[in-house]
């Protein structure tokens, strides 16, 4: 669905983002991780057409995303972390904004809104941070567009909110659509995202399913600091470690653990999961 | 669907900006209305020393609503306030429409029959009777005339660019480029038609904006190349600055 080929894009020459990236995503809830300023918000934003490569190639729908052609967009939605409401309700907002958008489902947005405990009517200026994050997330799911992209969907919702934005986005999900989260928040994401993503400066250290990734990687509780890890942090009841699986042994993907042994061991990683 | 423009999605996208464009109209209609308004309230308690300035000012601050609208009306270029916007399936075509419509047609439309309006109902308050030499016919010849309209749509469109050139300040930078303009191409205007016709132009018609203008002053027929000048000067202003819009539009990054 999407094809991003020797892609280089830098803001400032002196500061290359990403250089010769390439990148396959199709079907799936990708989970979409980094560290702070490699370009997690940037590629989403290459990817909706907002930011245009300085060199290569971006694919969106058979479709150039620099091009921002209207048929693509129709089929793609990204919410930002932060946004500028208008001085409109959210279901007028909805009314005006879903003309484009041939898949939008009424029905859906407003179980959305019930789900999410968003007013409909009262108007988005006039509300909490939270409040109108939850009414854009409500919106974007009922459009179900085949991609939808999302930049730190969970921030500023409480609790209770960041269960049912799980349960409504596992919901409206099917295979026959993309959905990329971009987050630092993985621990709101998990048993949710299924590939992920980490994203290096300049690089890609991990796009692998969460079944692939447990072949090669074992993920463990011990009571005493293993003597080789990937990586290793001291938990309430021992050591959380995460080691190479070579007996191919079955474990539950940590995705905090996961992403810290990346990081922090980029090339064997890498070298890995080649 | 049509990806350069579809009338559909047009229309949408027309009343989606329905809303923020009527309060716009609504902001400039009111801004004419209580200029008037204040002159009225200056004829009938007696302040004649401002009534000329007043009455001047109007025709002024309509012109100079049309030519900064596209910089003030439209919201600032960022990631809050574009990224869905510019998410928006909507073709190119279809928004440089929707900004052309709105600030080339509806609002110069809007602000010259609040013109009309003033001129008309101004008669009814008797004001000649006051002040017998005193006549302003704001549609007269002079405000509608080829050249003035020409100037009034190129500052706009300059004004166009520097929304989506200038992320930041764009008022003043759009201001500051006026200047330098207003200050080079007549003296660049004086010097050619010098030199084409080997007029010695009085210095005092620096003022004069289109090549034209100087030769006019004198004697027709213009010169021919005088009038090349003249048509490509009109040309690039306003009409090459709106393409230079249109393709900047394209490529907007946020």
């Amino acid at each position: 669905m999407i094809e991003i080929r020797d892609l280089i894009f830098h803001y400032k020459k002196s500061r290359t983002v990403f250089y010769d990236l390439s990148l396959d995503i199709g079907t799936g809830i990708y989970g979409l991780l980094g560290e702070n300023g490699v370009g997690k918000t940037t590629l989403l934003h290459i990817i909706s057409g907002l930011r245009f490569p300085k060199s290569g190639s971006c694919k969106v729908l058979g479709y150039d995303s620099f091009r921002r052609n209207p048929q693509m967009l129709s089929q793609l939605f990204f919410l930002p972390e932060e946004f500028d409401t208008p001085d409109v309700s959210i279901d007028n907002y909805a009314k005006l904004h879903a003309a484009f958008y041939p898949n939008f489902d009424d029905v859906q947005f407003n179980y959305n809104l019930k789900e999410l405990k968003v007013d409909k009517d009262k108007k988005m200026n006039e509300q909490s941070l939270g409040q109108r994050k939850k009414a854009m997330i409500a919106f974007a799911l009922a459009l179900n567009t085949p991609i939808l992209l999302l930049d730190e969907p969970t921030n500023g919702l409480d609790i209770p909110s960041k269960s049912q934005f799980r349960k409504l986005l596992a919901s409206v999900y099917d295979h026959t659509k993309c959905i990329i989260i971009s987050s630092h928040q993985v621990r709101d994401l998990e048993n949710l995202i299924d590939p992920i993503i980490i994203l290096d400066r300049n690089d890609i250290i991990l796009n692998h399913s969460l079944q692939e990734i447990s072949e090669k990687l074992l993920f463990t509780y011990t009571t005493s600091k293993p003597d080789e890890s990937l990586y290793c942090e001291q938990a309430l009841q021992g050591y959380s470690s995460v080691q190479i699986n070579e007996d191919g042994k079955e474990s539950i993907v940590n995705i905090e653990s996961l992403f810290s042994a990346a990081v922090n061991n980029k090339v064997k990683i890498k070298n890995l999961f080649k | 669907m049509n990806t350069t423009f579809d009338i559909h999605r047009f229309v949408s996208y027309l009343k989606l900006r329905q809303k923020a464009s009527l309060q716009h109209y609504l902001i400039a209609a009111g801004i004419i209305g209580g200029l008037y308004l204040v002159t009225l309230i200056l004829i009938y308690g007696g302040n004649w020393i401002f009534v000329n300035t007043f009455f001047n000012l109007i025709p002024a601050v309509a012109i100079l609503i049309v030519i900064v609208s596209p910089c003030i009306m439209e919201k600032n270029l960022n990631k809050n306030t574009s990224v869905i916007s510019f998410m928006l399936p909507v073709s190119n075509t279809e928004r440089f429409l929707s900004l052309f419509l709105k600030y080339i047609v509806i609002l110069p439309l809007i602000s010259l029959f609040l013109l009309y309006i003033v001129d008309f109902i101004t008669v009814y308050f008797k004001i000649d009777e006051n002040i017998p030499h005193y006549t302003h016919k704001y549609l007269s010849k002079g405000l509608l005339n080829n050249e003035l309209l020409y100037l009034i749509f190129g500052a706009q469109a300059l004004s166009l660019l520097g929304y989506l050139y200038f992320r930041k300040y764009a008022i003043f930078k759009i201001a500051l480029i006026a200047i330098i303009i207003m200050f080079f191409v007549p003296i660049l205007s004086f010097s050619s038609a010098k030199i084409i016709t080997g007029i010695e132009f009085n210095k005092d018609f620096a003022t004069l904006l289109f090549p034209s203008d100087y030769v006019n002053r004198y004697s027709p027929p213009v010169h021919w190349v005088v009038n090349i000048s003249d048509s490509i000067l009109k040309i690039i202003s306003p009409f090459l600055l709106w393409i230079i819009a249109f393709f900047k539009l394209k490529e907007i990054e946020i």
